[in-house]
């Protein structure tokens, strides 16, 4: 099944990138959003992947999978109504979709490989596909942004690479078994060599965090954020963190049952507090609204390598976490575009009384704050909770109230900048020479955020059944 | 043999600490992806004709032919100046690139392997380092490309030891991505005209907070 899903993705690019008539691209794309659909319920209806030694549909994979689907199908929608207030040529629209269609290919490949090398390939496509999507509206800060992240996530990848290596030798003198994720947890408690591990695992989190955006290498993920084409950051800061958490996640739940599983939950934790601790000390400074979210993304993924670190229930709440993050982070981001649109400007001093100017618009930021700020009913309330509370009774008491002091900070941050936009003083030249935007256009993020809330409230069965499992191989 | 070749490659990366011209620079790039096909030939544990197209590609072919000719035409079709401008002198990065070896030795010991192993270790890591100090002390953004492709060669060195190799079809999907890497880093090199005409990193400080 994986393998004709491939093979119809790259039909679908190859004629994208071949014909570039604007009916023709809608058409393409409606079938790619088919075609990405069909693909995704025929796996969560118990199909098989195909390729057994390298491909399979486990839990993890598929919450994630499930969540890629829906965000791209908003995010299709979003570029369409994105490029019809452009006028670029139809090559430079062709780019635009031919890019997008394998960049949602390549994370679907890195939420289905089971083989590690496998799964590198299609993390490595990731960035090499999101360059000229990042590219697309060549300014001289994009083309910075751009360089800056293909260059540092090359780079970064490499590094994961020597890690997979260092990993690989250090198995295979235990017995033969595959290099799969599901594979080797059968040899790994036979490996002595601790510090061939230790450099393998901080070489494969050092690589993986420009995708997952945490500390060190989350600085290009901000520059790819705030210049990209506002569809395209929603998917940088939704489904490509996640393909960064999932990787991540696979490597620290195989590896926990070796002997380096109390390093690897100090490592994670000093990550996380370092990302929670840099988004606040930069918030501080921020100008760029776009810039102001990305670091929001970033302290929530710090909060989620936290609850990585900790343990217990909090492996749960940030999986939890991630869900939810997915749907407000990329509502958001949709909401941004009307906004950039209608000022024309991406800083925040020149933005306000934006709920006089579109109060549909405005309804969607305030509720994308609640949730972003862990209010109940929120989602991220009880996540937030569920880490905390096991930070506590795991013994990293200090810790926790440190990270909470941070929080309380950014979400000051975050309620200034955003009631600003919605209230705050603005010339009144600039209302009035705002563009007229159809409400309709509000409808996907609104959406969004209605998934979100109805999965704080009450997380159907089904997905709770699958994070059990997805955690299910950790030690209690 | 091997042993020999791998010291020969060990000593490219000191002439790569000193070579102040940016053909030469590349031409070294050529001559270790002729080592590293030497290496995997006598590596090589089973004779096929499948191992044999894959090594030839991957070193020969793709090393030490694509990459340094495309990067000698980038630099051609950007009239970029052919010196390598470092912000450490010839002499410094000397001295540093020998500690990174020594740092190499000491990290590959600590590492318990067997003896085969830490003299392709040790060849690897430096390779590595040296590429990242490449890419941290000159000032032109081909030259980090380069140090790019330097790590790069250390990767392919420490995956030449490493015991259960990946199947074919990996390797290929590898291979694939660090061609289309490397092409795309020239492509946007070649963009960075619009914004400089210097092709230094300094050029690229617009995005911060």
């Amino acid at each position: 099944m994986v393998l004709s899903y491939f093979i119809a993705v790259i039909g679908i690019a190859a004629m994208l990138a071949l014909f570039k008539n604007r009916v023709f691209q809608a058409i393409s794309m409606t079938f790619f959003i088919l075609v990405q659909v069909g693909l995704n319920a025929y796996l969560l209806l118990g199909g098989s992947t195909g390729f057994r030694d390298y491909f399979c549909s486990d839990s993890l994979g598929m919450i994630f999978l499930s969540l890629l689907t829906v965000i791209s199908a908003t995010t299709i929608i979003q570029s369409f109504v994105y490029l019809s207030v452009r006028d670029d040529t139809p090559a430079h629209r062709s780019y635009y979709f031919t890019s997008m269609v394998i960049f949602i290919a390549s994370m679907t490949g890195v939420f289905l490989s089971d083989h590690i090398g496998v799964m590198w390939v299609f993390a490595e496509a990731t960035t090499l596909s999101i360059a000229l999507l990042i590219y697309h509206e060549r300014t001289s800060e994009a083309i910075e942004a751009t360089w800056k992240y293909i260059f540092i996530s090359t780079l970064g990848l490499s590094f994961s690479f020597i890690g997979i290596l260092l990993l690989d030798m250090s198995v295979s003198g235990s017995g033969p078994a595959l290099f799969t994720f599901s594979g080797l947890p059968a040899v790994l408690p036979g490996v002595s060599n601790r510090m061939m591990l230790q450099l393998s695992f901080i070489l494969i989190v050092i690589g993986f965090s420009v995708k997952m955006g945490i500390f060190p290498l989350h600085t290009v993920c901000i520059d790819a954020h705030s210049v990209a084409p506002s569809p395209v950051s929603a998917m940088v800061s939704t489904s490509l963190m996640n393909v960064g958490f999932v990787a991540i996640f696979r490597f620290f739940i195989m590896l926990s049952h070796s002997a380096i599983m109390g390093w690897m939950r100090h490592v994670l934790l000093i990550l996380g507090f370092l990302s929670i601790l840099f988004a606040a000390i930069y918030l501080v400074k921020v100008k760029n609204f776009k810039r102001l979210i990305a670091y929001s993304s970033i302290e929530n993924m710090g909060i989620v390598a936290v609850g990585m670190a900790v343990g217990g229930i909090a492996w749960f709440a940030a999986i939890l976490h991630l869900v939810i993050h997915t749907f407000v982070k990329s509502g958001i981001f949709y909401q941004m575009a009307q906004i950039i649109r209608f000022y024309k400007t991406k800083k925040v001093y020149l933005i306000g009384r934006y709920f006089h100017v579109n109060p549909l618009g405005g309804i969607v930021i305030i509720f994308a704050f609640i949730i972003l700020s862990g209010i109940p009913p929120s989602g991220l309330f009880f996540t937030e909770f569920m880490i905390f509370s096991s930070m506590f009774s795991g013994g990293y008491a200090v810790v926790a109230v440190l990270v909470m002091l941070l929080l309380c900070f950014i979400i000051y941050t975050l309620a200034k900048y955003f009631f600003k936009t919605l209230f705050g003083p603005v010339e009144q030249e600039i209302i009035e020479n705002g563009e007229k935007i159809s409400k309709w256009e509000s409808m996907p993020q609104l959406v969004l955020l209605v998934l979100a809330i109805a999965l704080s409230i009450y997380p159907p069965p089904i997905l709770l059944d699958m994070m059990h499992n997805a955690i299910a191989a950790l030690p209690k | 043999m091997a042993t020999l070749l791998i010291i020969i490659f060990v000593i490219t990366l000191f002439y790569a600490a000193i070579s102040g011209r940016l053909f030469a620079l590349i031409n070294l790039l050529l001559i270790q992806g002729g080592l590293l096909f030497g290496v995997a030939l006598i590596e090589l544990r089973e004779m096929n004709t499948v191992n044999l197209i894959v090594i030839l590609v991957e070193t020969l072919a793709f090393k030490a032919f694509v990459v340094p000719y495309f990067l000698k035409r980038t630099i051609r079709k950007n009239n970029i100046k052919r010196e390598v401008e470092p912000y450490i002198s010839g002499f410094n990065s000397l001295i540093i690139v020998s500690v990174l070896i020594i740092l190499s030795f000491i990290l590959t010991f600590s590492l318990k392997q067997n003896f085969r192993n830490v003299i392709y270790f040790t060849a690897a890591f430096s390779a590595i380092l040296t590429g990242l100090f490449l890419m941290v002390s000159r000032k032109k953004i081909i030259t980090h490309i380069i140090g790019y492709v330097i790590l790069e060669n250390g990767i392919v060195l420490l995956s030449f030891s490493v015991g259960n190799e990946m199947p074919m079809i990996v390797n290929a999907g590898i291979l694939l991505d660090i061609l289309v890497s490397v092409l795309l880093f020239g492509f946007f090199m070649s963009r960075i005209r619009y914004i400089s005409k210097e092709f230094e990193i300094t050029s690229l400080s617009k995005l911060k907070d």
